[in-house]
C-alpha cells in the first residue's frame, strides 16, 4: 500500500516537472514569435508611413561637389547616418548629411530638408540617375543631365 | 494517475490561455501599427495627387525677391512646411513673408493665388525659381 502510493507521487512529480519543462520552453517560443510579429509590424507601419522626395531643380543642379536636397515628405523620423545615396547604381560612401536649419544632423524630422554633399562620386556629361534609400527602404529617384 | 492527469491538464489548459494572450498581443500591435500607417501612406498619396501648382512670376523689387504662385490643384497646401531654391541653391530661411490672397497666411486653398517675399540680397534676378509644397509637389520657374 504504502509502495504504491510512493510510486503514485513518484509517477505524479514526475508528470508536472515533464509539463512544466514543457510549457516552459512552448511559452518561450510564443514570447518570441509574439515579440516577432509585433516587430515586423513595427518595421511595416515605419515603411508605409514613412516617405521621402528628392527636390532638387534639375534644370539647375551643383555638381561639383554633387549637392541633393531630400525632403522628409513622410510622418516618421528617420536617422540620417543610415540613409543611402546612389548615382547611376554607385553607392555612395564619403558624403556629409546636413539636416538644414536643425542643429541635429542625425534626426530628420518631418518636413525637414536633408543635404547630401557627395564627396567621392563624379558627375560626367551626360544624362544621370540619383537614388537615395532610408533606412526603412523607402526611396526616391531623380533624373537629371549635366 | 486521475489526479496526475487533472494536474497536468490544468497547467496546460492555463498556460495556453496565458499564451494565447501573449501572442493576440503581439498580433493586435502589429495589426495596429500597420493599420496606422496604411492610413497615413493612404492620406499622403491622395494630399500629393491632388496637389499642382504654378509660379506666375518671380520680379526683384530692390533687394526684395517676389515669387507669385497659384495653387492650381484640389488639396489646401501649407505654406509654412514649403521649401524654395533659387538657381538650385536651399533659400527657404530666405523668405520673409507669405501672403495668401493678400493676407498673411501660411494656408493655401486650392485656386488662391500666394506671394512669397525673400531677401536674397542683391543681385540680378534668378534664373531659375522652384517652389516645393509640403507634399513634396514642385513648380518650376525659368526666366
Amino acid at each position: 500500500m504504502a509502495g504504491s502510493a510512493a510510486g503514485e507521487s513518484i509517477l505524479f512529480i514526475g508528470s508536472i516537472l515533464i509539463t512544466v519543462a514543457f510549457v516552459g520552453v512552448f511559452s518561450g517560443v510564443v514570447q518570441n514569435l509574439s515579440r516577432g510579429v509585433g516587430e515586423r509590424g513595427d518595421v511595416l507601419g515605419d515603411e508605409l508611413a514613412s516617405d521621402i522626395a528628392i527636390i532638387n531643380d534639375p534644370l539647375a543642379m551643383t555638381t561639383s561637389p554633387l549637392t541633393v536636397y531630400v525632403k522628409n515628405t513622410g510622418t516618421r523620423a528617420i536617422l540620417t547616418p543610415d540613409v543611402s545615396i546612389l548615382l547611376d547604381g554607385v553607392i555612395s560612401v564619403s558624403n556629409t548629411k546636413d539636416v538644414l536649419g536643425s542643429t541635429d544632423d542625425d534626426t530628420w524630422l518631418p518636413g525637414e530638408v536633408l543635404q547630401i554633399t557627395v564627396n567621392d562620386l563624379t558627375v560626367s556629361p551626360g544624362d544621370h540617375r540619383l537614388r537615395v534609400v532610408a533606412p526603412s527602404g523607402v526611396d526616391d529617384t531623380f533624373a537629371f543631365a549635366s | 494517475m486521475g489526479f496526475s492527469q487533472t494536474a497536468v491538464f490544468v497547467i496546460v489548459f492555463a498556460t495556453s490561455l496565458l499564451l494565447a494572450g501573449v501572442m493576440l498581443r503581439g498580433t493586435l500591435h502589429a495589426q495596429q501599427e500597420i493599420t496606422d500607417g496604411w492610413r497615413e501612406a493612404q492620406q499622403r498619396t491622395e494630399r500629393q495627387r491632388e496637389a499642382a501648382m504654378a509660379i506666375t512670376d518671380v520680379r526683384k523689387t530692390g533687394p526684395t525677391l517676389i515669387i507669385e504662385a497659384t495653387n492650381t490643384g484640389s488639396t489646401t497646401l501649407d505654406l509654412g512646411g514649403a521649401d524654395l531654391l533659387i538657381d538650385g541653391a536651399w533659400a527657404t530661411p530666405q523668405i520673409t513673408s507669405i501672403q495668401v490672397e493678400g493676407a498673411a497666411s501660411n494656408v493655401w486653398p486650392p485656386g488662391s493665388d500666394a506671394e512669397v517675399n525673400l531677401e536674397p540680397g542683391v543681385g540680378p534676378p534668378p534664373d531659375n525659381v522652384a517652389l516645393i509644397a509640403d507634399t513634396g509637389t514642385a513648380a518650376y520657374w525659368r526666366s
